[in-house]
């Protein structure tokens, strides 16, 4: 575990070098930790994918000191992850065929790789309640479009690079849309304003648009 | 219910208080005022907290009518200020009477500019904060005509206060930076040229700032991993023209970060205007913490010299002998 400032402001720890279950599990368990410890100064703990940044009020707390207390945190032993979502797409995005033809594939042979497969909310980003979604087929890997869109709906489901997610606001975005979903993926007024957590199982259900409103999400417990 | 209602409004106008920090990990701008001297003088000046929220903005103030009055309100920022036509001074508390209308002009220095309430702006707060981040629509959006500014009655008949305009320290173009801890991710000469070169501002907005100058080039190969960001962050993409980020920045960014600006000089970064240049310079952590230091010491001198006045503005002598007539 490496802890550097980053300003005078926040400190970056690195837990790990490259992303991946690993790396995510230990950012979690750190995560947990640092927030129990509930340091003085500290103003917010974004976890990443290899690194969490603690940033601090430099007037409350040194930055020697905290470092210091960083280091001391042992990671705590998370569960492993205990919720899978199965949410419910309907792949009729503008990009599919376009997305398809890239990669060498029919458009029905990207819904059934991107649908077969079992993604994990790396961490939360970009926008409020935007997750990562790691676990993208490396079939589907796809540079993102070369000039972004100013904006596209909410709920649209996208690819770009390695990674996948679905759009939880009309925000610009130059990843391709491969269909939509109905969710409310972020919502100030809940208790967890984020549907979706870090660790949390993602699944996409192939699902006709007519009964996309009323599939829309599902989560199961797992044991 | 009183409100300022908004008759015109300027191009990007929002409330803002201290910001919703503790939401980063869900993906939530931080937001928050871009420039906090200036909010914690309106603030003073109008006898609230020094992060009560505030309206912010940006080149150009807004026109706005008292309904349910009186008001106090306070401009903190260089700019024409109007009471029903009548010029009046920034950095100085007013009482505005039912029906009056209030005009910010166009900002003479600096980007931002700050309109202070007594009681503060009664926006509903949103996960802790009345900050608006008009980008996700958290908070709200920006300020349209026809909009109400929900405000308190002022109830208490004391004194307008004022602070000596030229005692406020103007924004800078010059700017104090610690080096970025992924700056292993450039070339070698990236840091020297950052530091010798001034950078000519393309654009900007609440986000960040798009500088211009010479490239600062990457190693080859280097992909650096998402992470979290700060305000202040010079990340480079693979342009190799830094992108200043603002209080509306992203939580998390994959772009490698060169340097990063230090608290004390946000505001400067803040204030900078499209077309002027910016110079960094380099320093320690011992010395990025003195100057803030120092800048809270220079606050506190600032609010010290905030003072009652008993004079009669323009605004208020048409009123004064109607009610004298």
């Amino acid at each position: 575990m490496k802890v550097e400032a980053v300003g005078d402001a926040a400190l970056r720890v690195t837990v790990a070098e490259t992303p991946g279950a690993e790396a995510s599990a230990r950012v979690r368990a750190l995560d947990a930790a640092l927030r129990a410890a509930a340091l003085p100064g500290v103003r917010a703990i974004v976890p990443a994918y290899t690194t969490l940044l603690v940033h601090f009020d430099p007037l409350a707390a040194g930055l020697v000191l905290l470092s210091d207390a960083i280091a001391a945190v042992a990671p705590q032993t998370v569960a492993p992850p205990q919720r899978r979502w199965h949410i419910a797409a309907t792949y009729d995005g503008e990009d599919l065929d376009a997305v398809a033809a890239q990669l060498g594939l029919s458009p029905a042979a990207v819904v059934a790789q991107h649908s077969a497969a079992q993604y994990a909310v790396a961490c939360l980003g970009f926008a409020p309640g935007f997750a990562y979604l790691t676990g993208l087929p490396t079939a589907l890997h796809v540079p993102r479009r070369a000039s972004p869109r100013p904006q596209i709906p909410a709920g649209s489901l996208i690819v770009g690079g390695q990674q996948t997610a679905v759009m939880p606001l009309p925000l610009p975005s130059g990843w391709h849309i491969l269909g939509r979903t109905h969710l409310a993926l972020f919502d100030a007024a809940r208790a967890e304003p984020s549907l979706l957590l870090p660790g949390d199982w993602v699944r996409f259900v192939p699902t006709a648009a007519a009964l996309l409103a009323t599939a829309a999400v599902r989560c199961e417990a797992l044991p | 219910m009183t409100h300022l209602l908004v008759v015109h409004a300027g191009p990007a106008t929002t409330v803002q208080d201290a910001g919703r920090l503790a939401w980063q990990h869900l993906g939530v701008a931080p937001a928050g005022f871009a420039d906090r001297l200036l909010a914690a003088l309106g603030n003073a000046l109008v006898g609230n907290p020094l992060d009560a929220a505030a309206l912010e903005w940006t080149q150009h103030g807004d026109a706005l009518q008292v309904v349910g009055g009186p008001v106090r309100v306070a401009v903190a920022a260089w700019v024409d200020v109007r009471v029903d036509g009548y010029p009046v001074p920034p950095f100085r508390s007013l009482r505005l009477q039912e029906g009056q209308l209030l005009t910010v002009g166009p900002l003479l220095r600096g980007r931002h500019g700050v309109l202070a309430v007594a009681g503060g702006v009664q926006a509903p707060p949103v996960l802790g904060s009345r900050s608006v981040h008009a980008r996700t629509g958290i908070g709200g959006e920006l300020l349209a005509p026809g909009d109400r500014v929900p405000v308190l009655a002022d109830t208490q008949s004391t004194p307008d206060r004022s602070l000596p305009s030229e005692l406020v320290p103007q924004p800078q173009p010059l700017v104090r930076v610690l080096p970025g801890p992924q700056r292993a991710l450039f070339q070698p000469d990236a840091l020297p040229t950052l530091l010798a070169h001034p950078w000519r501002v393309l654009a900007g907005d609440r986000m960040g700032l798009r500088l211009q100058g010479p490239p600062l080039p990457l190693l080859p190969g280097a992909e650096p991993i998402s992470e979290g960001v700060v305000t202040g962050a010079l990340q480079v993409p693979p342009s190799g023209q830094p992108i200043a980020l603002g209080p509306d920045r992203q939580t998390i960014g994959g772009y490698a970060k060169l340097a990063v600006v230090i608290s004390a000089d946000l505001r400067h970064l803040a204030q900078v205007r499209d077309g002027e240049n910016l110079l960094f310079s380099l320093v320690d952590q011992l010395q990025a913490y003195e100057a803030l230091v120092a800048a809270q010491a220079e606050l506190r001198s600032l609010l010290a010299r905030i003072a009652a006045v008993h004079d009669v503005l323009a605004f208020e002598s048409p009123r004064l002998l109607r009610l004298l007539s």
